[in-house]
């Protein structure tokens, strides 16, 4: 087969601030790099995104062996309909669709949309010539939904995100918090039921009953819907604990960055992960980690934090305690950190992309 | 630690597996803590969780009263159905929270 002209992506929709979004624009970047014409074609364009990606509709076939697609999945949607019709070779680049069951009671529509995704990725097995995922959890996901070949590709992480400075009024506000004395613990992804933010605030509502009445939790990342939001909200002003727990948001790249610059701690008791870039970001910056052991963290987190298997609040607790009391030890936690968060350099997973795209290539 | 060896975090989590032990016999952070904690976010789930079938249930009766109430009458039917909204809330709120106390 000759070497096709264009390869495009189809994401089912494209929004800033986004793990699976920022991977994209990196690879649009990385295949022109390559020679190849890429536009992305996204059925719903977030604000800031529009004029660097183009409506789905108007996604046209050009000869098969001249246009290739590459398909973000990450759940299900209408876009994977258009992709599978489509007569372009196909690649398929999965960043793992969360477990219905742990959203549907929150969000019906999201838990029918992470059903119609399982369903849509098993359909689409027999006619993707070429499949990549972003962790070895994923790609064995890949395997058993009958993907070959398949290899692993990490995410292509925006490093402006991983270098950006701190805020000023952001990190002056967090430092001042600090001068009343109280560790900081943090927590940065979407806020949904599959993070577990609520078994993050028990851990931490333990910490604080047990050794440290003047801890802070910070919870930072945009929303998934009201109602978990409110139900932490709820949860936290029920504990007493409204003055001590933040649920921030989406915020700005420099905030968040200061929200790592002043944290103790980064705790995640996540019931599903297929990637978690922000316990890289977190290990990268220095920040100890602390994660409960499911989904892929085991493999994302590695050598570079402290790995638990149960997220029992009193063990979360002392965990944490564990880390921050013994000055040593956060030390030996943060240069591991360190260590296993340079395994995921943009530029390994430039290599990475790159050597995908030419092994796909190379068995067309 | 300089060059701690990473493998043995293992030791890091053993400790903190026999401090959490501790915490549970001594009755700081023992099983009933970690059950009300449980409970009460059970409890802010059922709650939150009614807000959004109350303002779907509110939507569709706004929509049926559309067609019958006549336009002159609509202010007063928007401030009561304001009001029995309120009071429906409050009545489920004050309900949960005695169950809870039980």
């Amino acid at each position: 087969m000759t070497r096709p002209a264009h390869i495009d992506q189809v994401i089912p929709a494209i929004v800033e601030h986004d793990a699976v979004s920022n991977h994209t624009f990196e690879a649009q970047r990385l295949l022109r790099e390559m020679g190849f014409g890429s536009e992305i074609y996204a059925r719903i364009i977030g604000p800031g995104c529009d004029g660097r990606v183009q409506p789905l509709v108007n996604l046209r076939a050009a000869e098969p062996e001249r246009q290739w697609l590459l398909y973000q999945s990450s759940i299900g949607s209408p876009a994977a309909e258009v992709f599978a019709e489509h007569p372009a070779r196909k690649l398929l680049d999965y960043h793992n669709i969360t477990p219905a069951r742990l959203v549907e009671r929150w969000l019906p529509p999201l838990g029918a949309e992470a059903r119609l995704g399982r369903a849509q990725l098993a359909r689409l097995a027999p006619i993707v010539s070429y499949a990549f995922a972003d962790s070895g959890f994923n790609a064995s996901e890949l395997d058993a939904a009958g993907y070959a070949p398949t290899r692993v590709v990490p995410v292509l992480v925006e490093s402006g995100n991983f270098e950006a400075e701190p805020d000023e009024e952001s990190l002056a506000r967090l430092g001042d918090a600090k001068l009343g004395g109280g560790a900081d613990w943090l927590f940065v992804g979407q806020v949904a039921p599959h993070k577990a933010q609520h078994d993050v605030i028990k851990a931490f509502a333990c910490y604080r009953k047990a050794y440290d009445q003047r801890a802070r939790l910070h919870l930072v990342g945009r929303e998934m819907g009201s109602t978990y939001r409110d139900a932490l909200r709820r949860f936290v002003a029920d504990l007493g604990l409204t003055d001590a727990v933040e649920i921030t948001g989406s915020v700005p790249t420099g905030t968040l960055a200061a929200y790592y610059a002043t944290a103790d701690v980064f705790v995640c008791c996540s019931d599903h992960e297929g990637f978690c870039a922000p316990v890289v970001e977190a290990m990268h910056r220095g920040v100890p980690v602390v994660a409960y052991a499911a989904a892929a963290l085991p493999e994302t987190v590695g050598t570079g934090g402290l790995l638990l298997e149960s997220k029992a609040p009193g063990l979360v607790a002392a965990a944490v305690n564990q880390v921050l009391a013994d000055p040593e030890t956060r030390r030996a936690l943060v240069a591991a950190g360190i260590v296993q968060a340079g395994r995921f350099t943009l530029e390994a997973a430039r290599v990475a992309f790159r050597d995908a795209i030419t092994e796909a290539l190379a068995l067309a | 630690m300089p060059g701690h060896d990473p493998s043995s975090f293992a030791d890091i989590v053993a400790a903190a597996e026999a401090d959490a032990a501790r915490l549970r016999s001594e009755g700081t952070v023992g099983d009933s803590y970690e059950r009300e904690l449980d409970e009460r976010f059970e409890l802010a789930a059922v709650r939150a969780l009614r807000v959004p079938a109350f303002a779907e249930r509110s939507a569709v009766l706004r929509r049926a009263a559309k067609r019958v109430v006549p336009r002159r009458a609509r202010p007063l039917a928007r401030g009561l159905a304001h009001r029995g909204d309120r009071a429906l809330r409050r009545a489920f709120e004050l309900l949960e929270s005695r169950r809870h106390r039980r």
